[in-house]
């Protein structure tokens, strides 16, 4: 029985071929996903557009020796993520609890869940934000893996490079923080 | 293709942690930012440009300040702007200028000769005149007068039987430019001073001029005066204040006409004389001399 084919991984083979469609329908697709997991990982807008776009420069680079062993979203988180290490193994201070609550702040919040509406969902996803940069390097990307890309353990462990078990102990230490700091 | 491709298995969910549920609904309310258009332009036209596609250059979109009015800035691309030609740099209508007539260049042209041959003949003309040939230069020397015009027209004429009419003419024109410029002091000594004879000093020194110009026979006798060989028309005015120390007076001409007249010259004495008086007619001449002049 064959597997199903991963239509991004198409997408990509059909750019390496020299269809621009196919890359702009990619990019489309995992543009947002991408960047929020760099800038949740980060907290820094700039490095984030710099990782960005560096992240996308060497899927472009790439192209001619795509082998679509895995699936184009692993791939490319496991590219992001090597940055993203490399990147945190020479980050300056990240921003602090102000300045993130500050970035948080610009990000217009609809008016239905304004604090007036809706005070304690907004505290708490001001606690979760805060709960989610105080995680170590590695239990805030496994648990930024799991929750904004919804990948398996499996998957985890392929981008991050580490142990199915390894992964899902960080994903149990993480959750427990998350869960204590939203319900202080 | 040849190329394996990744299994796509999405049946094989692994479980929930405890409360995931609760964090993951509360996640997805998280702001959930997406890159910019600048962003999105970059990465898209890097990819085209690994292509080669030869993708429009970037135009991209921003957010305005906040003095401006809107949310967005969308730029728009250059094949909708239509920029008005330089017509100074604008090669078609560099094309497009007029040419010049080639009936004004030949025109242009022919003015240019005509201004270069007029200005020549204005300097031919005004340039000092060619020197004489030697031949008639000698005898002109010798017949004209240094600085005044009448005496000059008396040589003239007294060089009539001469057979040399070129170097009468000669003459002519070389005492009619030395009259032009001498200056009136010695023209006056001249009209004052009768010709004197010519004396043998003079005429030894019109021996070797004379020699010099074989084919023209020698002049009649002329006065002391007129027997100086002619200075070039130029110098003249130069030497005519010097000349007025050599002026004889009426007195000194009547003694040596009677000097003359002792020596035995009676025709050249007379002849003198007869100048002296028309000269000066009202110079009371000896009782002598007197009866010398013909009687009217």
């Amino acid at each position: 029985m064959d597997a199903p084919v991963d239509p991004d991984a198409m997408l990509m083979l059909a750019y390496a071929r020299g269809d621009l469609a196919a890359f702009e329908a990619l990019y489309a697709k995992h543009r947002g996903v991408l960047y929020r997991f760099l800038l949740r990982s980060l907290r820094d807008p700039q490095r984030t557009d710099e990782l960005f776009q560096e992240t996308w420069s060497r899927v472009i680079a790439a192209r001619a020796r795509y082998q679509p062993q895995a699936k184009f979203s692993t791939w490319l988180l496991q590219i992001a993520h090597n940055l993203l290490v490399d990147a945190l193994r020479r980050q300056r201070p990240t921003a602090d609890g102000e300045e993130a609550e500050l970035a948080l702040s610009r990000v217009a919040i609809p008016e239905h869940e304004q604090p007036e509406h809706a005070w304690s969902d907004f505290e708490r996803r001001r606690h979760l934000q805060r709960a989610i940069e105080q995680l170590p390097d590695e239990q805030r990307t496994a648990i930024l893996l799991r929750l904004e890309q919804e990948l398996s353990l499996e998957e985890i462990a392929e981008v991050t490079g580490s142990g199915r078990e390894t992964v899902k102990s960080r994903l149990r230490y993480a959750m427990t923080r998350l869960r204590e700091a939203l319900s202080e | 293709m040849s190329t394996p491709l990744p299994p796509n298995d999405p049946a094989t969910p692994d479980e929930k942690l405890p409360g995931e549920a609760e964090v993951a609904a509360l996640y997805r309310h998280l702001p959930r930012r997406e890159p910019g258009p600048e962003l999105d332009a970059a990465v898209l036209h890097a990819a085209a440009h690994a292509l080669g596609v030869d993708r429009a250059p970037l135009h991209v979109e921003r957010r305005k300040n906040p003095r401006e009015s809107g949310d967005w800035v969308h730029p728009k691309p250059l094949s909708a702007i239509k920029a008005r030609a330089i017509p100074s740099v604008d090669p078609a209508a560099r094309a497009r200028r007029r040419p010049m007539p080639h009936w004004l260049v030949a025109l242009g042209s022919a003015a240019s000769l005509v201004l270069v041959a007029g200005l020549a003949w204005h300097m031919r003309s005004t340039s000092p005149a060619s020197p004489l040939p030697t031949e008639t230069a000698a005898p002109a020397q010798a017949v004209t007068l240094p600085t005044a015009g009448q005496a000059a027209d008396r040589a003239a004429a007294a060089a009539a039987p001469s057979p040399s009419t070129q170097a009468a003419q000669a003459a002519r024109r070389r005492s009619m430019a030395a009259g032009k410029q001498a200056i009136a002091p010695a023209v006056v000594a001249e009209r004052m001073a009768p010709p004197p004879p010519v004396t043998p000093m003079a005429k030894a020194s019109l021996q070797p001029q004379m020699a010099a110009a074989p084919p023209a026979p020698p002049p009649p006798p002329l006065p002391a005066m007129l027997q100086v060989p002619a200075p070039p028309a130029d110098t003249v005015a130069k030497e005519a204040a010097p000349a007025t120390a050599g002026v004889i007076t009426p007195a000194e001409e009547l003694a040596r006409i009677e000097q003359l007249f002792a020596q035995g010259e009676q025709h050249e004495a007379r002849q003198r004389l007869l100048d002296f008086h028309h000269a000066h007619p009202q110079w009371p001449l000896p009782p002598e001399l007197q009866a010398k002049l013909p009687k009217p």
